[in-house]
């Protein structure tokens, strides 16, 4: 059985097609115009015994939000399935709005709020300072614009994905911005 | 000699600690609090006791439940680990009042070498070089911004109670200033509870160097080498090694003689370190003295053969040192590397979380100091820290390649780590060469991103994965409920 996988690598984009075994345990590997005889045997716990033209490792594959993690030899390589359908991402906000967001990098704890509703915020002002494990984060402003809304509290548990500070973009100087580059 | 000890800590350092315990024979009391109910040196310890806290992230340091704790439990010892509890004299103090022995430094020697002004003070006039800058602290921006005006910039700013980098900031000009010292002092007055802060010069592309103390309650003091740590993101040390490439022995005979000095001005007692920052041209300065057992402990005992722990305990039971400064020889290079949770294409952002897959290298040479296991969660309250892997070697290179060969065993999935950039930190020429300086990451990788090759076989294992999950999918959609048994996991197999 022939499966194909069309792989996101790092930014890179990968082709590969395996011609499946009737043991569902190896086969032919198709990689950047080159073939591959592969075994994989399964180890319970997402551990992985590979063998790959007579090459044997270790390795580790596990899904997570963002994609497969895999493990071989001190690396961890992330790989999306660029082939499926991406899960649309709920808060994410309207368009152009994508990672322009006030959300913190990782679970963390409000420590400062230095903006309030209707204030007026220029590119890259400091918005709000969060902490994980005692490290501060200063959030600052994506783009100019007006504070349309702040949506949490000094002392609040946050997560990435939770929009701290709603901006509504001023225009003009967007495209001023755009039009000096 | 003691009969309890109490392990005021968490993580891999209360494991250490009540590993060279149970070796002693003496029982271990550990603590632990809802984030950590399920972590390695609870289960590990005699009896664990549960620390109930209203916020999480401060139970380690409430000093009331622990020594209730430790009276009611019959301890007679308690070791602070590092951090935490483990430089506050005030602890040490009421541990003392509470009838119990504090394992570590006298209360003053803390007080006075945890306030960073007056350890400069003490140093000075003991005639150990210190960095040039100010010697009392403040907590009025303005007074820094005058005093670094007259100084010049760069300057460093300081937290007086400070360490670890917390606290700390580098001004480049004056414009800097004030913003810098108001994220210095609320940094500060969160992780010390004092904002107080100070100024020093900043000393361009220095190492780290320090040196291991060890002193006894008979006034015997010896230094146990040096530990080379110029390998630092965000101030804080990422890569250890012993001896320092950059020491002949003439330097590393008046480096350790200026710690023994340290040590003995400042009245210490119990293992302790002697920090130093390292110039181009061969000067050295005191930094700061820290009055506890150092993270980076474990490279000092692999080149030295002697256990640390086992050291402070005998010292604070009143035994006298059975070492000479001549018995302390070296054998051999030592390495650590640390493991965080952290990613390091993202500026070393933290990442707690779930521990899905952890198995850790062995084999000829190699230690893993290690507070979490598989299935394990690193919480978001503490430092993300997963272990620290350090490895022996004949000589510098053989420690290197040794490092290496763990580093690639080691397999961490779940949180990022740091596993994939310290490799490349390894294989760097400037770190092969030994020229090593505290500005390294900035100057050699001022981003970094994961190899973009991959091997075939990270393919093999994503698709064996995919196909699998497939597989499981069709069985339980056909009504067939598949049990996971090592038969069905095992694949095709011949005999």
């Amino acid at each position: 059985m022939m499966k194909k996988y069309q792989l996101g690598i790092h930014g890179e984009n990968i082709d590969v097609r395996l011609d499946l075994g009737p043991d569902n345990a190896g086969g032919t590997l198709f990689l950047n115009g080159r073939e591959y005889q592969v075994q994989f045997t399964g180890l319970g716990n997402h551990s992985w015994f590979i063998e790959c033209d007579g090459k044997c490792a270790q390795a580790y594959a596990l899904k997570k939000e963002d994609g497969t993690h895999v493990f071989v030899d001190g690396r961890v390589y992330v790989i999306k399935d660029l082939g499926k359908p991406k899960a649309a991402r709920p808060g994410a906000g309207g368009p152009g709005k994508g990672p322009d967001i006030v959300t913190p990098p990782t679970p963390a704890m409000v420590e400062r709020i230095l903006v309030e509703a209707g204030q007026t915020v220029d590119q890259g002002q400091p918005l709000i300072v969060v902490s994980a494990m005692k490290m501060e984060m200063t959030l600052a402003a994506p783009y100019a614009g007006v504070v349309a809304s702040v949506n949490t509290r000094e002392g609040a548990q946050v997560a990435p994905g939770d929009i701290l500070v709603e901006i509504t973009a001023d225009e003009s100087q967007a495209s001023q911005q755009g039009g000096k580059k | 000699m003691f009969k309890k000890i109490l392990v005021a800590n968490r993580g891999e350092i209360a494991l250490r600690i009540i590993r060279t315990c149970q070796e002693m024979d003496l029982e271990t009391v550990a603590v632990y609090d809802d984030a950590d109910r399920l972590s390695p040196h609870v289960r590990s310890a005699d009896q664990a006791v549960y620390l109930e806290s209203a916020e999480p992230g401060l139970s380690y340091l409430d000093q009331d439940i622990i020594i209730s704790a430790a009276l009611k439990n019959g301890v007679d010892a308690i070791h602070p680990g590092y951090g935490f509890l483990a430089e506050n004299a005030d602890f040490a103090r009421a541990c003392t009042s509470a009838g119990i022995t504090f394992i570590g430094p006298p209360a003053q020697a803390i007080e006075d070498l945890g306030n960073k002004t007056k350890a400069r003070t003490i140093m000075e006039n003991a005639g150990v070089p210190v960095i040039p800058g100010m010697l009392s602290g403040s907590l009025e921006p303005a007074d820094i911004a005058s005093e670094a005006a007259k100084m010049g910039f760069p300057v460093l700013i300081k937290a007086v109670a400070g360490g670890g980098g917390k606290g700390m900031r580098l001004a480049a000009d004056e414009s800097q200033i004030k913003e810098m010292c108001s994220s210095a002092m609320g940094e500060a007055q969160k992780a010390f509870g004092d904002g107080t802060i100070y100024l020093e010069k900043l000393i361009d592309r220095p190492r780290h160097v320090e040196f291991q103390i060890l002193a006894d309650h008979h006034g015997n003091i010896i230094h146990a080498g040096e530990r080379e740590c110029s390998i630092q993101r965000r101030y804080q040390k990422i890569v250890e090694e012993t001896p320092s490439p950059a020491l002949g022995s003439r330097l590393r005979q008046r480096m350790g003689q200026a710690a023994v000095t340290a040590a003995k001005a400042s009245g210490y007692a119990n293992a302790g370190t002697v920090e130093f920052l390292l110039d181009q041209d061969g000067n050295f300065y005191f930094l700061e003295m820290n009055t506890r057992l150092q993270v980076e402990h474990p490279i000092t005992e692999m080149t030295m053969g002697i256990d640390l722990i086992r050291q402070q305990i005998m010292i604070a039971a009143g035994e006298p040192l059975g070492l000479q400064q001549e018995d302390v020889k070296p054998r051999g290079h030592a390495m650590e590397c640390r493991i965080y949770a952290e990613d390091p294409s993202h500026d070393f952002l933290p990442c707690p979380g779930p521990l899905l897959i952890h198995q850790e290298p062995k084999g000829p040479g190699v230690r893993n100091d290690c507070g979490v296991c598989q299935g394990g969660t690193i919480p978001l309250a503490y430092d993300p820290l997963i272990s620290k892997l350090i490895t022996w070697g004949e000589n510098r290179e053989a420690a290197r390649k040794r490092m290496l060969r763990a580093l690639k065993e080691y397999a961490v999935l779940g949180p990022e780590t740091t596993i994939s950039f310290l490799l490349d930190v390894l294989e760097h020429a400037a770190f092969i060469a030994g020229n090593t300086s505290t500005d390294f990451i900035p100057r050699h990788f001022p981003s970094w991103s994961p190899p973009k090759d991959i091997p075939p076989a990270a393919i093999v294992a994503y698709v064996a994965e995919e196909i699998q999950a497939q597989l499981a999918e069709t069985t339980s959609a056909g009504g067939h409920k598949t049990e996971i048994s090592p038969w069905h996991l095992l694949g095709s197999w011949k005999m």
